[in-house]
C-alpha cells in the first residue's frame, strides 16, 4: 500500500473512530471494531475510482464494516462485567467543570446514538459528520425523500434527551 | 406564545449537536497494527486453505497408489469421494474469500448481502455437520459393496471397514461439534442482526 493511503487513513481517523463509537460502547470491543474498519478502508482505498467523494466512500466502506460487526459479535456474551470501561475519554480526567459537563453531553449524546436503530443511527451520524441529504442517501442506499423524515424524527428524539443533561 | 421553536433555535441547536459530536474524544489505530492485522489474517487464510485441500489430497493419492488393486465398485466410489470432497474444498476456499471482505455499496444492499451470506454459512455449517454423519454410511456402504461385487472377501471388509469406522469415531464427534457450533453461531449472529435492523425506538 502506498504511503498516500496511510496519509487517508491518518487524515480520516477521528471520523472512523466516532464511526466505532457510534456502533460500540464497550471499550475493548470499540478498538477491535475501529482496527477492523481501518483495515477495510486501507484495504478498499486501491479499488477507489473516484466515482464518488473520497469522504462518501470511505463511510460507506466503514459503515458496512460496523454493521458487519454488529451480527459478528452475537458470539461474545454481551456482558456488562467484559469490560468496566464503555466510555474511554471518562478515565482521563478533564480538570474544568465545563470539561466535565461537555463530556457529560458527549456521553449521553453517544449513549442515545446507539440506541437508535441501525439505519436511523447511520443517518444520524452521517448528518453530524456534516454530511448532505444526498451524501447520506448515497452511503446509505436509500432514497433521498426518507433522509429528510427519519432525521428530523431522530434528532428531535436525540435534542429531547440532551435536555435533560443540560 | 407558542412554545414551539423557531427554526434558527433548531438549526441553532442541531449545529450544537453535530459540533459536540465531532468534539468526542476518539482513539486512533497505527498503520502498522493494521498491517500486522493484515498479515495474521492472510496468514490465517493460507493455513485454513492448505487444511482444506490436505484430505483431498489424501484421497487423491489413494486413488493414485492403488486404482490397480480396486475392483470397478471401489475405484466407482473412491473417484464420486473424492469428487465430493475436492469440490467442498474449492467450494470453502471461495466462501473464504469473504472473510477479507469490505464493502462500498450503499449499506441498505450491503445488509441485503449479510444477510444472504449468513443464511448460506448456516446451511453450509449443517450440511458439514450432517456430512459427517453421512461419511459412516459412505464408509460402510463401500465396503458393504466391494464385499457384494467380490471384490474382497467378507474377513478383509469387515476388518478394514471396522478400522475406517474407528477413526471416523474419533474424528466425527469433534468435527460434529465445531459444525453444530458454526450453524448455532451463524444463526444467532443473523438473529441480532435482524434484531438490530427491526428494534424501532423511534
Amino acid at each position: 500500500m502506498s504511503q498516500d493511503f496511510n496519509q487517508i487513513l491518518q487524515q480520516y481517523s477521528g471520523l472512523l473512530g466516532r464511526v466505532a463509537a457510534s456502533y460500540e460502547a464497550n471499550h475493548h470491543l470499540r478498538q477491535e471494531l475501529l482496527q477492523e474498519i481501518s483495515l477495510a478502508v486501507w484495504q478498499s482505498l486501491a479499488t477507489f475510482k473516484g466515482d464518488s467523494s473520497l469522504l462518501t466512500y470511505i463511510l460507506r466502506v466503514a459503515h458496512n464494516k460496523a454493521v458487519s460487526h454488529v451480527a459478528y459479535h452475537a458470539k461474545y456474551p454481551r456482558n456488562d462485567s467484559y469490560c468496566e470501561i464503555t466510555h474511554a475519554s471518562e478515565s482521563q480526567t478533564l480538570n474544568s467543570e465545563s470539561h466535565m459537563q461537555q463530556q457529560q453531553q458527549i456521553n449521553t449524546l453517544l449513549d442515545e446514538v446507539r440506541k437508535l436503530p441501525i439505519q436511523t443511527r447511520q443517518i444520524v451520524t452521517l448528518s453530524m459528520e456534516g454530511l448532505s441529504y444526498q451524501d447520506i442517501a448515497e452511503v446509505c442506499g436509500i432514497q433521498l425523500s426518507n433522509v429528510g423524515v427519519i432525521l428530523n424524527r431522530s434528532k428531535k428524539v436525540i435534542m429531547e434527551a440532551m435536555a435533560h443533561v443540560r | 406564545m407558542s412554545d414551539k421553536p423557531l427554526e434558527h433555535e433548531v438549526d441553532a441547536a442541531e449545529n450544537s449537536l453535530n459540533s459536540l459530536w465531532q468534539q468526542q474524544q476518539t482513539e486512533s489505530v497505527g498503520i502498522e497494527s493494521i498491517k500486522r492485522k493484515w498479515l495474521n489474517i492472510k496468514l490465517k487464510q493460507r493455513v485454513y486453505f492448505v487444511v482444506d485441500f490436505v484430505g483431498v489430497l489424501f484421497m487423491v493419492a489413494v486413488c493414485y497408489f492403488a486404482f490397480d488393486k480396486m475392483g470397478l465398485f471401489a475405484k466407482t466410489w473412491m473417484a464420486i469421494l473424492t469428487f465430493f470432497a475436492g469440490a467442498t474444498a474449492v467450494y470453502f476456499s471461495y466462501l473464504r474469500r469473504f472473510a477479507l471482505n469490505w464493502s462500498n455499496e450503499g449499506t441498505g444492499s450491503y445488509i441485503e448481502q449479510l444477510k444472504k451470506q449468513l443464511k448460506s454459512n448456516i446451511r453450509i455449517a449443517k450440511l458439514n455437520r450432517d456430512m459427517s454423519l453421512w461419511m459412516i454410511l459412505a464408509i460402510a456402504i463401500f465396503y458393504v459393496g466391494m464385499f457384494y461385487f467380490d471384490e474382497v472377501v467378507l474377513e478383509t471388509a469387515v476388518r478394514k471397514g471396522l478400522i475406517s469406522l474407528a477413526i471416523l469415531a474419533v474424528f466425527t464427534p469433534p468435527f460434529w461439534l465445531w459444525a453444530n457450533r458454526r450453524a448455532k453461531r451463524f444463526t444467532r449472529e443473523l438473529m441480532l442482526l435482524e434484531q438490530a435492523l427491526d428494534q424501532d425506538k423511534i
